[in-house]
């Protein structure tokens, strides 16, 4: 019973369904909407025109093919299998590797042993005995160290899936972020304390001919841990390491406006309110309008604004609550708008930048699973295992071979070498 | 610009003709030795065209669509002809393997021939190392599917081979892929549809080596039938995905 359990768990019949299955599973997540893929926008739309489909799908796992129940279960069945499988491969391989296992060719003689040696055999044995040569052992292994390192990827990926965190989050040439939740687009805090504090210095940021990224920097101030205060430079492919976090740079940028917001009590703070900007309008005249409501110290305000790019800077801003406008006017830098319940000094107008902001331990066994995959194919490919077994007796001699399925070039000198022995007692 | 569409049509027609000789080799068999002369003088052409290019532009010349074929194209010729060097017995495979490579090189001329700017995330070497391992991988699958096409009996063991180089290279691309995105993006995998059709052509790979262990389907035409799966798959994911849907690979390169 349990040899055929194991038979079934090992076979290549059962690697081939699995794999076939998992190609079909992951083309599907590449093909159909995933709905976290989707914004919630498109996700709506995607369930109001294609209603019948959208539900099939979801009825049938579709919808969110990675992370559903039955894909891990083709990813634990598929380690599981290779496990298997491997495990009974390498006891073949290692028999092989011992001279243990039945040899794949084998040649019998009678009376003294031949001159010529027989193909991958480095010289003619002269005494009685067996001799034995090995090469390319490490190709007999590959696939093992292959497999090896699929396991490593598919359990380190499934170990880091439990702790992993990225979250984008903007900003300003100025401001201050030292892990508040509300700064994330998904306003959930990191699972680990954010234990720095960065400063956005100054964003470099060029257009080339209206259209394509040219220099593209955001330059900062950070302090970890009570350590001291540090610079440094975030560009593309060179994340700042903060702690356990990295902070990495996304091509996603536009202007504020930039405020002081005075409370009755005389504390204040500062606001900034971000505005898409076109990439052909960055460094040109240019407006931007935005309407939201805005909620401080709990009270809601309902603003409508217009950002310009001019010299100086205006901002055109409009105020209500409940229906009744509190507040009407253009703002130049300096100037403060009293909105009843507290009152705005607009600073003027600055670059803000997208961050991705990661905590992800797993990451680098990840990738030691990688190199380990393809290290262990590589010396699958390149190293052709050959075992040569030479034993003279006094009656004989018999010659055996011990090499993997397929290698012609063996086959094809083993042959000739039979040819010759035989042209040689003819 | 006259001058690249000149010198493009020479090289497509170096190879065509090239192509042309090997099919003719059997009558005379001189004919080989001179296609493969020919090809190499247009591999040759077709490697200074695409050097004069990354010098003039100052940038790896793998960016747009018109790069990006040009130089899987090189990668093509340059594969099949390595390879009957140290394999003669896949000469024959040029008479196909040639023909694609000219119809690539012709059809880069459908894209733009502009230089564009890379945005900060395309300027690192990483760039060269995944797509020099996307265009040997589509260098290998173009001469793997070649000699399957030809349905020799002694060439089946080869067709393994070669998809297991494919499958290495375009494994070692992915996860090249894959690490240059967690430096760049901070995640090294989004299961973005690139990624998904990448990491489902790998699986079919794996599926067919695997298939392949068993003797009925490593010969004749059910060999064939597997062999193009894999092959359908990378050639998609290379060059048409991004076009029915949107990927991250969309808004980098391609203008």
């Amino acid at each position: 019973m349990l040899k055929t359990v194991w038979r079934i768990l090992s076979s290549h019949t059962l690697a081939v369904w699995i794999l076939g299955l998992m190609t079909l599973a992951v083309l599907a997540a590449g093909t159909l909407p995933q709905s976290a893929r989707l914004s919630p926008e498109e996700q709506a739309g995607w369930d109001t025109e294609w209603e019948v489909t959208a539900s099939w799908l979801d009825t049938l796992g579709l919808s969110q093919i990675v992370g559903s129940g039955w894909f891990t279960g083709l990813c634990i069945a598929l380690l599981i299998n290779m496990t298997a499988g491997t495990l009974a491969a390498f006891s073949r391989k290692w028999a092989i590797y011992r001279g243990h296992s039945k040899p794949g060719y084998e040649l019998r003689g009678s009376g003294a042993a031949p001159a010529v040696p027989p193909p991958f055999f480095k010289k003619s044995t002269g005494g009685m005995g067996t001799v034995s040569q090995m090469r390319g052992a490490p190709g007999l292994f590959g696939l093992t160290i292959f497999h090896l390192g699929i396991a490593v990827v598919v359990l380190a990926a499934f170990w880091r899936g439990a702790m992993d965190f990225s979250d984008y989050l903007e900003l300003s040439v100025g401001e201050v972020f030292s892990g508040q939740p509300g700064k994330f687009q998904r306003r959930q805090p990191p699972p680990e304390p954010f234990d720095a504090v960065i400063r956005l210095d100054r964003a470099e940021i060029e257009v080339r001919n209206g259209k394509y990224m040219g220099e593209f920097r955001g330059h900062f101030s950070y302090q970890i841990a009570g350590s001291p205060v540090r610079e440094a430079t975030v560009v593309a492919n060179h994340p700042l390491r903060l702690g356990d976090f990295e902070l990495y740079l996304k091509e996603n940028f536009g202007y504020s406006a930039w405020f002081e917001r005075l409370r009755a009590d005389g504390s204040s703070s500062l606001l900034y309110i971000h505005f898409n900007t076109e990439r052909q309008a960055w460094g040109k005249p240019w407006s931007g309008e935005k309407e939201q409501p805005l909620r401080f110290d709990n009270i809601p305000l309902y603003y409508s604004m217009t950002l310009n790019n001019t010299q100086p800077p205006t901002f055109d801003l409009k105020v209500s609550r409940g229906g009744q406008t509190v507040f009407e006017g253009r703002l130049r830098p300096g100037d403060v708008a009293d909105l009843g319940v507290y009152k705005l000094r607009f600073q003027g107008m600055v670059p803000w930048m997208t961050f991705n902001l990661t905590l992800d331990r797993g990451e680098s066994s990840i990738f030691i699973g990688f190199i380990i995959t393809l290290l262990g194919f590589l010396l699958h490919l390149l190293f052709w295992p050959r075992r040569m077994e030479w034993t003279t007796t006094d009656d004989g001699w018999v010659v055996r071979a011990w090499v993997r399925r397929g290698d012609d070039t063996f086959e094809k000198k083993w042959n000739e070498w039979r040819h010759q022995l035989k042209q040689e007692a003819a | 610009m006259s001058n690249i569409i000149f010198l493009q049509w020479m090289i497509a027609a170096a190879y065509l003709l090239a192509a042309g000789l090997l099919a003719a080799r059997n009558r005379r068999p001189q004919l080989g030795r001179i296609a493969v002369g020919l090809a190499g003088s247009g591999l040759l052409l077709h490697a200074a065209m695409v050097l004069v290019r990354g010098l003039e532009s100052g940038q790896i010349p793998i960016v747009t669509r018109y790069e990006d074929f040009t130089v899987d194209a090189l990668f093509m010729a340059s594969v099949w002809l390595f390879a009957q060097w140290r394999w003669p017995q896949l000469r024959p495979a040029g008479i196909l393997v040639l023909p694609f490579a000219a119809f690539v090189v012709a059809a880069a001329l459908n894209y733009s021939l502009g230089v564009f700017p890379m945005s900060p995330a395309l300027r690192t070497n990483w760039l060269i190392i995944h797509a020099s391992l996307n265009s040997l991988a589509v260098g290998f699958a173009t001469l793997t599917l070649a000699v399957g096409l030809q349905l020799k009996r002694e060439s089946m063991q080869l067709v393994g081979r070669l998809m297991s180089w494919t499958f290495l290279y375009w494994s070692a691309m992915v996860a090249a892929g894959s690490y240059w995105a967690s430096i760049a993006w901070g995640r090294f995998w989004a299961w973005d549809p690139i990624e998904c059709w990448s990491l489902g052509t790998i699986f079919a790979y794996a599926f067919v080596l695997h298939l392949r262990m068993k003797p009925q389907w490593c010969q004749g035409y059910r060999s064939l039938l597997i062999g193009i799966l894999p092959f359908g798959l990378l050639m998609f994911t290379t060059y048409g995905l991004v076009f029915v849907m949107r990927s991250v690979h969309g808004q980098y390169i391609f203008q």
